[in-house]
């Protein structure tokens, strides 16, 4: 579910990054096999226009691989598109066929989670029944206003070998951009006829397969930034530096946090009376909590700059920005300043360059300085915790935005107290399995957001759904369930569980046999496969403690496994098994660190995890009756 | 005084009927405010407190076109019902003169704010149309200000030329709704025939003359009398309401929501003339027929693929010598590696005959009526035939209506008849996908009305041969296995992985096998040969006590049992009948003996058949089961028994055996 909940929050903050990132958005849409022989692209700026012209040649070389040949083309309302060239040329090399207008068609674009934008998709098929056939098409895209001057990546499609993909970027030769590029690109740079050119390429290129606890696909690959110093989009801006580039920011968002005299009204009664600072962002975060939803709308230069606070009185709903300067202006009534935070959200999501100052952010959250202190506010969600950012928003840069005193900052970490789940487990059962169990589980951390979300944002019937499935165990009938939170602030849930079970035994000859509960350890790559480096964003902590009741217990011979405890640098884990008087007591802990490892530590991570899932195959407990009673 | 005691019966009337809520837009009662669940589903998030349609003719220059109002109105009790806010409204443009226009969107928000109910409009800028596809577009917006406790309502006008879809109106919705009603106004000119579903009768029904006369044409009055080339008319105003109609829920396999959901269609039966005369527009299947055989997108097409069909006579097929199935082999895989299938479901094609042609490709009517016209260049007496795919919902025999059908495939009447589609490469030339497979079709065929049962009979099978050499020491064994896999389950196998051996690797891994050093596939390309993959890998074996536990079926057969629910109120539908057979031989590690071996088990009926046979010859253990669901089709009074047979599957497929050191 969370992520549900992060690709409904993905594309909250911007059309930009999306229509920027359109290739790879083309890219990981197809699924089959073929080749791109050669995809370029050309960017020119010339009297402050952008004009992109993308060209492929692909080559679909059976009937299996024709998805090949199905094209969409991204755009946004703000570019003009003009498609240049598609034909299809046969095996012979002939050019057998020129595609016709009409069989292009239009269609919005409307990303899952976002209520509407202004976004379209172009799209024809050219199939032909002779294979290897290859088409060609080649596109242009003008614009007015732009923040990259080009964002791009080798790649067309996520499993298919690009043999050349180039990049040519042809500036006027006083045209100031800073850059980014991967060091696996052949680069080279020169002048012609009073430009600048720059040209970046890459042979024989496939897309690395996304695996378990991996960086997120986007970063690996190569890629190259180029930014324009000076830009204008929706006004004039300049990313010389992170100050200049979030100077730019509070001037788009400038008047924006201006609340109408009711609203203002309404905060002043509010906080009448209260002195302490956090307690009036409290009272006021949840003001907004209680009477704002979320809803994307994303038009115009509504990619960057938001509807004013006025809009958010008017409607009760909008996006991430809308809602943050909604959120900065009440803070601002109060008289509390408040910090424009951006950030790129996602419980696995790119990093930042941090040496590029630019657009690469999709979210927006806001920081709140109060004493010594930085309180944090997400105000996309009505349910989410005061002060808590959780695996979507922690352990990352942001951008702070404060004119010229706008930097990157860190926002805090999830340690391992935060994510901290706690189950306890108690089965009562006579000489049959048969009985009763209850279980209390004590949630934080990214199992606690996910049991927030169910409990907010779908019905009783999916919550019991839910947590039935997360429920590691046969034979039982559910009596009671229950998702409390002790209040709207806490961090923790508890998910209670009541249900009588029957045959909890297993019976293997004469033994009967108590398999407790296990961890669910994700199937990591055999090392002779894995590709990607590890990482993992947030740590793992899960501590359970099993009780089995068992009033027949003198009648039998216990025999317990021995107790287990593996440690290493990447985390550890331990199993401790006790007989006191009818009871066994199984008590189990697994911590797994945040941190990222280089693939060449990947097997010596892989034996720790494979260490873990030996022991708890073996931990069985044993009972054989006692034959002098 | 008259005037007061209507007054005074009015206000009783309302006292009577207190419970009842407003039903007029604009107008919110305190019954409404009040309301905190609903009465019949306390734990719905949200109620439609009314929703109701109404469809008029109006004049246009040329005729009459239908003007479509719609007012519905909901509460929120919990945000978790909170996307009900969230309205798009569908519409139709061709751009060809036939297009469907949103006239007006209306929607208030009302909230008790300090125990005043504050009344918010929509801010018309914040309506968007969205292109769904290159003809259907959406109007949409969120309605403002809601939240726990928001009452909302909208109004909004549709106008379409479109006679042939009076709109249809939908009772049920996922949330549940108190009342319900539509409204047509009709006109003499045209004559509609409907159908409900769901419902034996309406809860409010009503059919009178509106006071109101209207003209068509020049009506010159003579001392009351129309001596003008026109007519007087008036409208006949049908109304159907339900009230209290539960939240439609949603069970697994099942076809289609479309054919439990309560629903009134309409269709147009007939067109009066208003100088005199009438047109059967569709009243019966035979002139259904005719009028596909007529129709630019289906009959027409077809006549006119002959060009093409021609020219692929002449250059790439050569039928001589070879016998009627052969030929047929030969048309089929023809239109499969020459065209390719644009994903659209579609009794009309979508461009024509020679466009199909040079683009290669097209929706399942420009491929299956091309496939037609080929087979019957061929010789072959072959006819179109029209269905309706598992998603669009079932036909209904008694009805002849247009719009039941949304798919077109071949009927080859050869020796052995069968019916043919060009979409799918994974099926042999006779059969059909099974999203196709819902009941029957019509064959479309002048004068003669026949229906063709599109369920067959062929099981497709999944045969599992095994072999396990148990490694004692290591605590694991050796697993060498080949499935064979034939009709449906092929193409099941076929359609989702590809052929990819890394994604079948994958999912083998999700069973008990645990490591897969080799891996083959055969007969992908092939139709008429099972589809095999073979592969040797690793298991890990238990070990509990001194006892070796092993999972001979390797958790590859059902292990969870999908029916849950106690009763069922749908049939159950797998598509297709299939069986499950395994034989697996167990090499039995030196120095041990089996101590816990299941028994055999063997049943059989009408219904199932479920056989486990154990064979333990000292080295070696025997394991010969397989089980067969013999219908695709289970009715609700067959439930129980189906549940139950998947008990049985579930627990006996799934047992272990027990070896021993033998001491």
């Amino acid at each position: 579910m969370k992520r549900i909940k992060s690709s409904v929050r993905r594309n909250i903050y911007n059309q930009i990054s999306y229509s920027l990132l359109f290739i790879l958005y083309f890219a990981f849409t197809v699924a089959t096999n073929g080749q791109v022989i050669d995809y370029s692209t050309t960017v020119k700026i010339e009297k402050g226009k952008k004009i992109t012209e993308r060209s492929f040649l692909i080559q679909v070389n059976s009937k299996e691989h024709n998805g090949l040949s199905e094209v969409k083309m991204h755009y946004s309302a703000n570019q003009e598109f003009e498609l240049l060239e598609a034909y299809i040329v046969d095996p012979n090399g002939k050019t057998v066929r020129n595609l016709k207008k009409k069989e292009i068609t239009t269609k919005s674009d409307v990303s899952y989670g976002t209520f509407y934008e202004d976004d379209f998709i172009k799209e024809f098929a050219l199939k032909w029944n002779e294979y290897p056939y290859q088409i060609k098409y080649k596109y242009r895209v003008t614009e007015d206003d732009f923040v990259y001057v080009a964002k791009w990546y080798p790649t067309v499609f996520n499993d298919i070998t690009t043999r050349r993909a180039s990049l040519q970027v042809e500036l006027p030769i006083d045209y100031k951009v800073s850059m980014d590029y991967s060091r696996d690109l052949q680069y080279q740079t020169y002048q012609q006829d009073g430009k600048q050119i720059l040209q970046w390429e890459l042979e024989e290129y496939k897309v690395s397969k996304s695996e378990i606890f991996s960086p997120p696909i986007i970063e690996l690959l190569p890629n190259v930034s180029v930014v324009p110093r000076e830009f204008d989009y929706g006004i004039h801006g300049n990313s010389e530096s992170w100050s200049s580039y979030g100077k730019w920011h509070d001037l788009l968002n400038d008047d924006s946090d201006i609340l109408p005299t009711s609203e203002k009204i309404k905060v002043n009664e509010l906080i009448e009376g209260v002195a302490d600072k956090k307690e009036i962002v409290k009272i006021l975060y949840h003001y907004l909590q209680d009477n704002t939803r979320y809803i994307n709308v994303a038009i115009d230069v509504g990619g960057l700059k938001p509807y004013p606070a006025s809009y958010i009185c008017e409607k009760k709903y909008g996006d991430c920005k809308a809602l943050t300067i909604y959120m900065k202006a009440l803070l601002k009534q109060a008289g509390i300043p408040s910090f424009y935070t951006v950030i790129n959200a996602g419980s696995n999501a790119e990093r930042i360059n941090r040496d590029l100052p630019s657009q690469q952010f999709n979210h927006v959250i806001l920081s709140v300085p109060i004493d010594n202190d930085t309180l944090w506010l997400e105000n996309t969600s009505s349910y989410s915790p005061f002060n808590y950012l959780g695996t979507f928003t922690q352990n990352r840069y942001a951008l702070l935005v404060d004119g010229e005193n706008s930097g990157l900052i860190s926002t805090p970490k999830l340690s391992l107290n935060d994510v901290l789940e706690k189950r306890t487990y108690s089965f009562k059962l006579n000489e049959e399995g048969v009985g009763s169990i209850s279980i209390n589980k004590k949630l934080k951390g990214e199992a606690f957001e996910y049991y927030k979300f169910y409990q907010n944002e779908s019905s009783k019937k999916d919550q019991k759904h839910r947590i039935l499935l997360d429920i590691n165990l046969k034979n039982f009938e559910l009596e009671k369930w229950g998702i409390m939170q002790l209040n709207r602030d806490k961090q923790e849930l508890n998910v209670i569980f009541v249900a009588n079970c029957f045959d909890q035994f297993r019976k293997v000859s004469n033994l009967k046999v108590i398999q407790p509960v296990i961890f669910n350890i994700p199937p990591f790559e055999d090392p002779d496969l894995r590709k990607n480096p590890v990482r993992i964003n947030f740590p793992i902590n899960k501590s359970d403690s099993i009780v089995y009741e068992l009033p027949f217990i003198d009648k039998y011979e216990v025999e317990l496994p021995n107790d287990s405890f593996t440690n290493s640098v990447y985390g550890k884990y331990e199993e401790r098994y006790v007989k006191s008087g009818h009871k066994i007591i199984v008590l189990k802990n697994f911590q797994l660190y945040a941190a990222d490892y280089p693939i060449e530590s990947y097997r010596d991570f892989f034996l720790f995890i494979e260490s873990i899932i030996k022991i708890q195959s073996q931990s069985v407990i044993l009972l054989t009756k006692n034959k002098n009673r | 005084m008259k005037s007061r005691l209507l007054i005074i019966l009015f206000f009783i009337t309302h006292q009577l009927f207190s419970q009842e809520f407003s039903r007029e837009f604009g107008r919110i009662s305190q019954n409404e405010i009040d309301l905190k669940s609903d009465e019949k589903d306390p734990e719905a998030g949200a109620v439609i407190l009314f929703d109701m349609g109404e469809s008029i003719f109006f004049d246009t220059e040329s005729g009459y076109d239908i003007r479509f109002t719609r007012t519905k109105r909901m509460k929120i009790f919990d945000q978790t019902a909170i996307e009900n806010a969230e309205v798009s409204i569908p519409f139709y443009v061709d751009g060809y003169g036939k297009t469907e226009t949103i006239k007006s969107i209306e929607a208030f928000t009302y909230n008790i704010e300090e125990g005043r109910l504050i009344k918010k409009a929509l801010d018309q800028s914040t309506i968007f149309e969205e292109r769904i596809s290159e003809r259907w577009r959406e109007k949409k917006f969120v309605f403002p200000d809601v939240r726990e406790g928001s009452i909302f309502e909208f109004k909004y006008v549709l106008e379409t030329p479109f006679h042939f879809n009076l709109p249809d109106w939908t009772f049920q919705d996922k949330i549940p709704t108190i009342y319900s009603q539509y409204r047509v106004r009709m006109i003499p000119f045209y004559e509609y025939v409907f159908l409900v579903q769901g419902i034996s009768r309406f809860d409010y029904q009503k059919s009178e003359v509106a006071k109101e006369k209207r003209t068509w044409g020049s009506v010159i009055k003579d001392h009351g009398r129309n001596v003008g080339s026109g007519v007087e008319f008036q409208d006949y105003v049908h109304t159907y309401a339900l009230k209290n109609i539960p939240a439609f829920k949603d069970e697994s396999y099942i076809t289609s929501i479309n054919d439990y959901i309560i629903k009134m269609d309409f269709q147009l039966a007939k067109f009066h003339s208003p100088t005199g005369g009438s047109n059967n527009i569709i009243s019966t299947w035979p002139e259904l027929n005719k009028a596909l055989l007529k129709h630019e997108k289906f009959g027409k097409y077809l006549k006119s693929c002959n060009r093409f069909v021609k020219k692929v006579f002449e250059a790439d097929i050569n039928l001589e010598g070879k016998t009627e199935k052969e030929k047929s082999e030969i048309i089929v895989d023809y239109v499969k590696s020459n065209f390719s299938w644009n994903g659209f479901n579609s009794k009309y094609t979508s461009k024509s005959a020679k466009e199909f042609f040079t683009q290669k490709t097209g929706n399942s009517a420009d491929i299956n009526l091309f496939l037609t016209a080929l087979f019957d260049y061929a010789g072959f007496e072959a006819h179109p035939l029209i269905l309706s795919t598992r998603n669009h919902g079932k036909i209904k025999t008694d009805y002849p209506f247009d719009h039941f059908f949304n798919y077109t495939v071949t009927f080859v009447n050869s020796k052995q008849p069968f019916l043919a589609d060009g979409t799918e490469n994974y099926l042999s030339y006779n059969r059909i996908p099974p999203r196709c497979i819902n009941e029957k079709g019509l064959l479309v065929k002048d004068d003669d009305v026949n229906w063709f049962g599109l369920n067959n009979n062929v099981v497709s099978w999944e045969n599992r041969q095994i072999n396990i050499n148990v490694d004692a020491e290591n605590l694991n064994s050796k697993i060498t296995a080949t499935f064979y896999t034939t009709e449906y389950v092929a193409y099941y196998y076929k359609q989702k992985y590809r052929n990819d051996t890394t994604a079948i690797k994958n999912f083998l891994l999700n069973s008990n096998i645990n490591k897969i050093n080799r891996i083959e596939t055969f007969n992908y390309d092939n139709t008429n040969r099972p589809y095999i993959i073979s592969f040797e890998g690793k298991a890990e074996i238990e070990k509990i006590g001194s006892n070796l536990i092993i999972s001979p079926f390797l958790n590859l057969a059902i292990t969870e049992n999908r029916l849950t629910q106690k009763t069922r109120s749908y049939p159950v539908d797998f598509m297709y009948s299939n069986a499950e057979q395994f034989n697996i031989t167990i090499d039995v590690p030196s120095g041990y003996k089996i101590t816990n071996l299941p028994e055999s088990y063997s049943m059989n009926n009408d219904l199932a058949e479920i056989k486990l046979d154990y064979q333990n010859r000292e080295s070696i253990l025997e394991i010969n089961a397989r089980y067969t669901f013999k219908k695709s089709i289970y009715q609700t009074n067959e439930y129980a028994r189906i549940r139950f047979y998947f008990d049985t599957i579930v627990k006996k497929f799934n047992e272990q055996i027990v070896f021993e050191k033998d001491n």
